[in-house]
């Protein structure tokens, strides 16, 4: 008997990394797989250098350029936003940020706030598996799996802790990069970003002009959700508790300008009701006062580019060192103003390279 | 919770460790088995529907104990009394759950309108099997093949006995319950034979059942598909019900044998079967064997049946006349065994239909055969009548894969109806790689039937190979399952197709 249960201990070692590699083969590669690199890009960030974190989604990782807060008002930061929208994922991104960096100001576009159902894994389980396959940290990602199963009783943790239980359909789809041990290999985030999107790219599309009768509107507002809230609640508390500002922000936005013409009072009274300062930037006159245009400065009605996002990061700067006075100027501080200057070159490097290669293409 | 889920793994993982930590204390093992039959039940289905089981199961148990006293005692009239009073309430049961879930839904409207609630009608898990299981039961003491069981959790463990409530087989008394009451020690052989049999039927049941099933539903739904491309379809669906229902009971016969306890084998090689007659004794086996004990038997031998025989004149037809009369009642039970609605009768006396001509036109077949000179065993003609069997029972599965007959003469129709367009394969749910994974799996399907036919088990020859490729066939095997397995995400893993009777 002794000897049968050696051989099933036996075949058990043998099969774990068997099943570690097949399910390494047939993990999803996110296109680009930014959510991970970036996040593991965070954890190499010096303690204590990022003053703020800005969580959200697609429109503020378009948005923010926190090289460009550092130039412009000394102010260093890291983009941890990402494509999709979840008020869960938001919660437990923050929890990881909290392992790793104490920032002074956390920006979150609570773009969340008025969803319930439509943000449940069942319905929007990209979402949700983009961050759970995108945090590099192990116990944070056991939460967050946690926490879906348990919003979610529908979802099946095994196929959450054990990815290949839901991926394995795609085996008529690999490809060599597949059978690479280690799915993130050969993607690294740009470090001089600091997490933000930064695409020197150009309007896709007809743009429009921006005009004060895109604000007009006689839409009702939507109600605040409590599924949301929940989290967004959470967060500001544990960022009270941590000594760190929270600051709601509205990033210029112009596909939605009527809709956050009527829902921005119902979050600013949100805001207002929890100790969190609102920042509204898509409103017309502060898109004047940065002087964005669609041609110019956005990728598409809803995302800025480089040069917007340049423009908004800039005036965010002056606004962020206006309200919150004892901001440090990191610019001079020797331990860290080299690497940040570092970055900050290479990021005018890139964006200027892009910029003739385009010119270069349309002359 | 479902066969193939992990839940169901762990459930028996669970309880496989309770079993055999409990293996050294007298009679520990049958209070394992009645708690996990009550663990399933509750798992899967309401804890209400628990209460309609054990009241089903302390019915027949007491009946049982008054047809023993009765029959011992030798009062006719009263064992038959008992007999019948108890067989007709446990059919009874089993149809009232079968055809009139009409009749609750009519009570649920009713209540209502007077606002009152009344919970969604279920179907008793495993209410197909465990009936007959109790028929055979009360059957056995009338004819004193048996006593009746006097250990209440003995009989609740045999009747419920939680492996097989899912999908069969039909367990009888005299083959399980002695096992249940056997003191059962670990062994290696048994767990490991379990579970070579637990992994081909997860094969069969997720990578090639639920394959097909993708493609027979692709082509089925669409209804400009017609032709032969419909009839492909059916033959599809012809390996898919071989596939699942054979593999949910390997995972059955699996958990069974890694208790140390034997079921009745349910299949042998029903794909190699040369006529109806031969398939219903390769197909469903526990149900065949019923049926031929309690039904088929009784009605041939039954004194009145031979002497209405007996005035025909032929002396083969006078003979042939009660096993054709047999044949025709056995299969029009087992097709409203199958289902509810028309479309299983006309399946049942489709099947009868050829069973009962085989009876009748048996001389006349022979005689043909020798007029043409055909050997029975020549390898050509054996693969014919094979493939006629075979295309004459996918025929008969149009009444069983349709809702109701009206379904099922549309279908019929539409494979004698030319298509429209032009009809490609790969634009009903499944691409090029992921037909030939299902060609592969039908290949290995008809591969295993034939060794199994000529006596090779292929589990047999695993357990004997070298450790090493052992460990490699476990590992290739469950990495297939993983991998190729139809389950999760945008597919949604149909229950196994027997799991509903």
């Amino acid at each position: 008997m002794k000897r049968f249960w050696l051989k099933v201990i036996i075949f058990i070692l043998l099969f774990i990394p068997v099943f570690l590699y097949v399910q390494n083969v047939l993990h999803y590669r996110w296109p680009d797989d930014d959510t991970y690199a970036k996040s593991v890009d965070f954890t190499r960030q010096p303690a204590d250098s990022v003053d703020v974190v800005a969580f959200g989604t697609s429109e503020m990782y378009a948005a923010y350029t926190p090289v460009v807060t550092y130039e412009e008002k000394g102010i260093t930061g890291y983009n941890l936003a990402v494509e999709n929208r979840s008020a869960i994922t938001t919660y437990y991104q923050f929890q990881f940020m909290l392992k790793h960096q104490k920032p002074k100001i956390v920006i979150c576009d609570f773009a969340c706030l008025f969803d319930d159902e439509y943000a449940l894994p069942s319905v929007s389980e990209t979402i949700y598996r983009r961050i759970v396959d995108g945090t590099p940290d192990p116990a944070i990602r056991l939460k967050l799996i946690r926490e879906i199963c348990r919003v979610d009783p529908g979802q099946d943790p095994v196929s959450w802790l054990f990815p290949v239980f839901r991926y394995h359909s795609m085996w008529n789809e690999i490809t060599a990069d597949n059978f690479k041990w280690d799915k993130h290999e050969a993607i690294t985030f740009e470090p001089f970003k600091k997490g933000a999107e930064a695409m020197p790219v150009h309007f896709d599309g007809e743009p429009y002009e921006i005009t004060p009768a895109l604000w007009e509107t006689d839409r009702s507002p939507d109600e605040l959700k409590e599924f949301s809230m929940h989290y967004y609640d959470m967060m500001i508390a544990e960022c009270k508790e941590n000594g760190i500002a929270v600051v709601g922000l509205l990033t210029p936005k112009v596909s939605d300008a009527a809709v956050y013409q009527t829902n921005y009072p119902v979050m600013q009274s949100y805001f207002d009701s929890r100790g969190v300062t609102g920042l509204n930037y898509n409103t017309y006159e502060q898109i004047e006062r940065m002087g964005l245009s669609m041609e110019e400065d956005y990728m598409d009605a809803a995302h800025l580019n480089a040069r917007g996002s340049e423009k908004f990061s800039r005036a965010l700067a002056a606004d962020l060192k206006a309200i919150f006075h004892d901001l440090p100027d990191r610019r001079e501080d020797a331990r860290i103003s080299p690497s940040w200057d570092a970055d900050l070159k290479s990021y005018h490097d890139m964006v200027e390279g892009a910029e003739a290669e385009y010119d270069q293409e349309h002359r | 919770m479902e066969l193939t889920s992990y839940h169901f793994l762990l459930f028996i993982l669970a309880v496989l460790i309770l079993y055999y930590a409990l293996s050294r204390v007298k009679g520990a093992q049958r209070y394992v088995i009645a708690a996990a039959n009550v663990a399933l039940i509750c798992f899967m289905t309401r804890k209400t529907i628990l209460i309609l089981i054990v009241f089903l199961v302390l019915f027949v148990y007491f009946a049982g104990l008054l047809l023993d006293k009765a029959v011992k005692e030798k009062r006719k009239a009263l064992s038959n009394l008992i007999l019948y009073g108890a067989l007709f309430f446990v059919v009874a049961y089993l149809c009232y759950f079968k055809f009139f879930k009409w009749t609750y839904e009519l009570l649920q409207q009713t209540l209502a309108l007077k606002g009152i609630g009344l919970v969604e009608w279920i179907f008793p898990i495993g209410l197909s099997y465990y009936t007959l299981t109790m028929c055979a039961y009360l059957l056995d003491i009338s004819h004193k093949k048996h006593e009746a069981e006097r250990n209440l959790i003995d009989f609740f463990a045999f009747v419920t006995f939680f492996p097989s409530l899912i999908e069969g087989p039909i367990n009888l008394y005299r083959k399980l319950m002695p096992q249940i009451k056997e003191q059962h020690m670990i062994n290696p052989d048994n767990l490991s034979e379990g579970f070579v049999r637990i992994l081909w039927g997860y094969f069969k049941k997720l990578v090639i059942a639920d394959r097909i099933g993708v493609l027979v539903i692709g082509i089925l739904s669409d209804e400009t598909a017609a032709g032969p491309l419909v009839f492909f379809a059916m033959v599809l669906y012809s390996f898919q019900i071989y596939a699942d229902f054979s593999g949910g009971i390997d995972v059955v016969m699996g958990v069974a044998r890694m208790m140390d306890i034997g079921l009745t084998e349910n299949f042998k090689a029903p794909l190699l079967s040369v006529s109806v007659t031969e398939y219903w004794a390769r197909w469903h086996m526990s149900l065949g064997e019923f049926m031929e004990k309690y039904i088929y038997y009784p009605i041939v031998l039954n004194r009145r049946i031979m002497k209405l025989s007996k005035k025909i004149k032929s002396t083969y037809y006078s003979k042939a006349f009660s096993a054709f009369l047999a044949s025709v009642i056995v299969f029009v039970i087992v097709g409203i065994w199958h289902g509810t609605g028309w479309n299983y009768v006309v399946y049942g006396c489709y099947q009868a239909f050829f069973v009962g001509g085989a009876v009748l036109m048996g001389p006349v077949y022979k005689a043909l055969l020798q007029k043409l000179h055909i050997q029975a065993k020549n390898p050509v003609w054996h693969i014919f009548v094979i493939l006629r069997t075979f295309t004459v029972l996918t025929f008969g599965r149009y009444f069983i894969r349709a809702k109701d007959l009206t379904g099922a003469f549309e279908l019929f129709a539409r494979t004698f109806t030319s298509s429209a367009g032009k009809q490609t394969l790969l634009e009903k749910g499944l691409d090029v790689p992921g037909l030939i994974v299902m060609a592969i799996g039908i290949l290995i399907l008809i591969i295993a039937d034939i060794l199994a036919g000529n006596g090779i088990r292929i589990r047999e020859k695993v357990l004997h190979m070298h450790i090493l490729a052992r460990f490699a066939f476990y590992m290739v095997t469950i990495v297939c399952i993983i991998v190729f397995g139809m389950y999760g995400g945008e597919f949604t893993g149909a229950s196994f197709i027997y799991q509903g009777f």
